[in-house]
């Protein structure tokens, strides 16, 4: 029975449309994987020994034993926004004749050998061999000690699906990981360390991984029981009743048809499961530039400094931006036949992300703290980003021809759709044209003009609004009868 | 109002479509009729410039749909899901239609209650997004949405399928209403050859995308549909 299920998910993925691409992009993905488990291989072997030297006094397991709760929460928080039950496959299956029961464990198997579940192998299993390598301390010890990790990444896996889509559970959570923080902050009660103490025990005494193990049966048989429970459309099936948000936006209809569209962007910003995702996401390039900004080293590659600037304000720009005119293609269609120029279409877009990109800059003040120099860096790229950058992420919109479903999450690593290769090519001006305006000023004149001119080089951009705009409008209707046709077949 | 000549289109050497002329009034409620495969959809997509002719014309009063834009002041669609936009609420999408097409947003409610009898309660303040509607009320939506701003051509892709039988009587009215009182025009395209034929005052029969009948509809015409239509 297994087989046949393999056998349809293999049918799934060589039958979908632009398999070719689509198995490219799987390569690649794969290529990125082995990459990142190898880096995971390497990088633990490193950390051991770094642990062993920076601290001779304490066994490095329990140094990473003190900070593994940290992970699982992250862990935790990344899985709830992009790891999903596969209910649509449930749901075909569930007028076959297949038991509900093999239905269920067949979903059950297929979570556990997710790739968010092999971290611990990676990582973890390689920590664990060079610690017997290296002949410390006891194999069994270690041995429980790495499964007792694996069993807690289960139990992790098995809770995500069991408090499924609720997010006051969630919430709940997040709530109570943020009071232990504090707790520990506070030097009131390190809940940490105690979590670390006990992966500690198991180490010392592998009977405690009994009890890791008692949790996992529980939670493994507590969501056996949920999901056959919850096999009907009407249950978790269903997508459940959905809370109106973002009603009133009426006051942007004071800018005519462009504030129409922007009230629209926003609308489908708030309410689709996917763009807030990606929204969410562009907010963490504001943090960008404590990578790049705190560490000495860096403070005399100046280039890498303009990049991290560009960074700050540009997320909304790089992801969001990235998928335009893919948003809209559920409805393409409309658009083309409504009341509507190509041109006001396109505006507003570029004003979205104008506006994003502003409040990226009132929301990256705090960069003050690393001196008026960099601030000013990260000023000028915010001026780029806005004059040519938007410019630019349009223009290479018009090769976004994969139609992107906008109420269903994006399974990390598949953050692929509505991508192309050839959007890659983008990046080039995107991040090289400033960059090397900003270099080539500065060895020519000074730092301060270097500055100048890259801020000065979105005002251009501004200022030749009309001629680029009338050119990108063209690109587009070119591609128009092949963006719609695209759109139209159902990926 | 529509003009097309010498249109064709070939999709990888198989002709769907070739109308060498073929010309609609204003005012009338013109029917388009065939099996699946006949080229309907192409003919209206053509139309609506949302596929590109394979050689050919078609003018939307005197302007080369392909060239200008400016047609799409005075037309309006429902072809299928992709006319509608699942994340909003039905009053959003209307009001969204509306803005576009220059109508108010009070002149929008007056006018919306025409349709208190079609919407049956089901539509209008249910507090839902399009997405979660019955596939029948979306239709609803899309349908109505298509009427705002009295156009002067309306084009409907099959509007009596997936409605439960009331509403498809109740659309009749509606559209027979438009176009008497309004002059608009319509073009509907419909595997129902009743509704068709009572709605419509010209028929168009397609096969494999070349035009076999033309016909003023008369008291015979169902019958002579009927008789085509039947192997």
């Amino acid at each position: 029975m297994t087989s046949k299920f393999i056998e349809l998910k293999w049918k799934k993925f060589s039958r979908a449309p632009q398999f070719g691409a689509k198995l490219a992009i799987k390569i690649l993905i794969g290529f990125l994987i082995v990459y990142f488990s190898l880096a995971a291989v390497f990088l633990s072997g490193v950390s051991f020994i770094i642990l062993q030297k920076e601290f001779p006094d304490q066994s490095p397991l329990s140094i990473i034993n003190d900070y593994l709760l940290y992970y699982f929460i992250f862990g935790f928080i990344f899985r709830y926004f992009f790891q999903t039950l596969p209910s649509t496959e449930i749901q075909q299956l569930l007028i076959t004749p297949i038991s509900k029961k093999r239905i269920v464990i067949n979903t059950l198997l297929k979570s556990t050998f997710s790739i968010y579940n092999a971290s611990p192998i990676f990582y973890f299993l390689t920590f664990a061999i060079v610690f017997i390598v290296r002949g410390e301390g006891n194999i069994l010890g270690v041995l429980s000690w790495w499964l007792g990790i694996q069993m807690i990444t289960l139990i992790l896996n098995n809770m995500i699906f069991l408090i499924n889509k609720n997010n006051s559970i969630f919430k709940m959570i997040i709530i109570i990981a943020i009071l232990l923080f504090s707790l520990q902050k506070l030097e009131y009660y390190n809940f940490f360390s105690f979590f670390g103490s006990a992966l500690d025990k198991i180490y010392y005494n592998p009977i405690w991984l009994i009890a890791i193990i008692l949790i996992f049966t529980t939670t493994y048989f507590l969501l056996f029981k949920f999901l056959i429970k919850q096999c009907y459309l009407d249950k978790a099936l269903s997508k459940g009743k959905e809370k109106i948000i973002g009603q009133n936006l009426s006051f942007l209809n004071r800018f005519g048809t462009l504030g129409v569209l922007i009230k629209n962007d926003i609308r489908l910003i708030i309410r689709n499961v996917r763009p807030r995702q990606v929204v969410l996401m562009s907010f963490l390039f504001l943090f960008y530039g404590i990578i790049f900004f705190t560490p000495d080293i860096y403070k005399e590659m100046e280039t890498l400094l303009v990049f991290a600037a560009l960074f700050i304000t540009g997320g909304f720009m790089m992801t969001f931006g990235s998928y335009v005119p893919s948003w809209d293609s559920e409805y393409y269609s409309l658009l083309m036949v409504q009341n509507l120029s190509y041109r006001k279409y396109l505006e507003s877009k570029l004003i979205l992300m104008i506006i994003a990109t502003f409040i990226a800059l009132v929301l990256a003040t705090p960069y003050l703290y690393y001196g008026l120099k960099i601030y000013s860096l990260v000023i000028a790229g915010a001026f780029f980003n806005m004059g040519l950058g938007g410019y630019i992420t349009l223009f290479s919109g018009v090769l976004n021809k994969s139609p992107l479903k906008l109420n269903v999450k994006a399974k990390a690593f598949e953050n692929t759709q509505a991508f192309s290769l050839t959007q890659f090519l983008f990046i080039l001006p995107k991040l090289g044209l400033p960059i090397l305006i900003y270099w080539l000023c500065q060895l020519v004149f000074s730092e301060q003009t270097g500055i100048l001119l890259l801020g000065l080089s979105g005002v251009l951009g501004i200022i030749l609004h009309s001629t680029i705009i009338s050119q990108i409008e063209k690109v587009y209707k070119k591609h128009k009868y092949k963006t719609v046709e695209a759109y139209n077949t159902n990926n | 109002m529509i003009k097309i000549e010498h249109l064709t289109k070939i999709y990888s050497g198989k002709t769907v479509l070739n109308i060498p002329n073929l010309e609609i009034e204003q005012g009338s409620c013109f029917g388009l009729v065939g099996n699946n495969g006949a080229g309907k959809t192409t003919l209206f997509s053509l139309l609506l410039d949302l596929v590109e002719p394979t050689s050919g014309e078609i003018l939307n009063q005197g302007i080369k749909v392909y060239k200008d834009e400016s047609w799409k002041a005075k037309t309006s669609a429902f072809i299928d899901s992709t006319f509608i936009i699942g994340y909003l609420t039905p009053e959003e999408y209307f009001e969204f239609i509306a803005e576009l097409r220059g109508v108010a947003k009070e002149e929008l409610n007056d006018w919306l209650e025409n349709f208190s009898s079609f919407f049956k309660d089901e539509v209008l303040n249910q507090k839902k997004y399009i997405r979660d509607l019955s596939k029948g009320n979306q239709k609803k939506v899309g349908i109505t949405a298509s009427f705002i701003g009295s156009p002067e051509l309306v084009v409907l892709d099959e509007p009596f399928s997936n409605l439960d039988p009331s509403s498809q009587i109740i659309l009749k009215k509606l559209i027979e209403n438009f176009y008497k009182n309004q002059n608009t025009t319509f073009l509907i395209s419909s595997h129902d050859l009743s509704h068709v034929t009572e709605v419509c005052n010209r028929i168009v029969l397609l096969e494999k995308g070349v035009v076999i009948k033309d016909i003023e509809t008369n008291k015979a015409t169902l019958k002579e549909l009927e008789g085509y239509f039947t192997i």
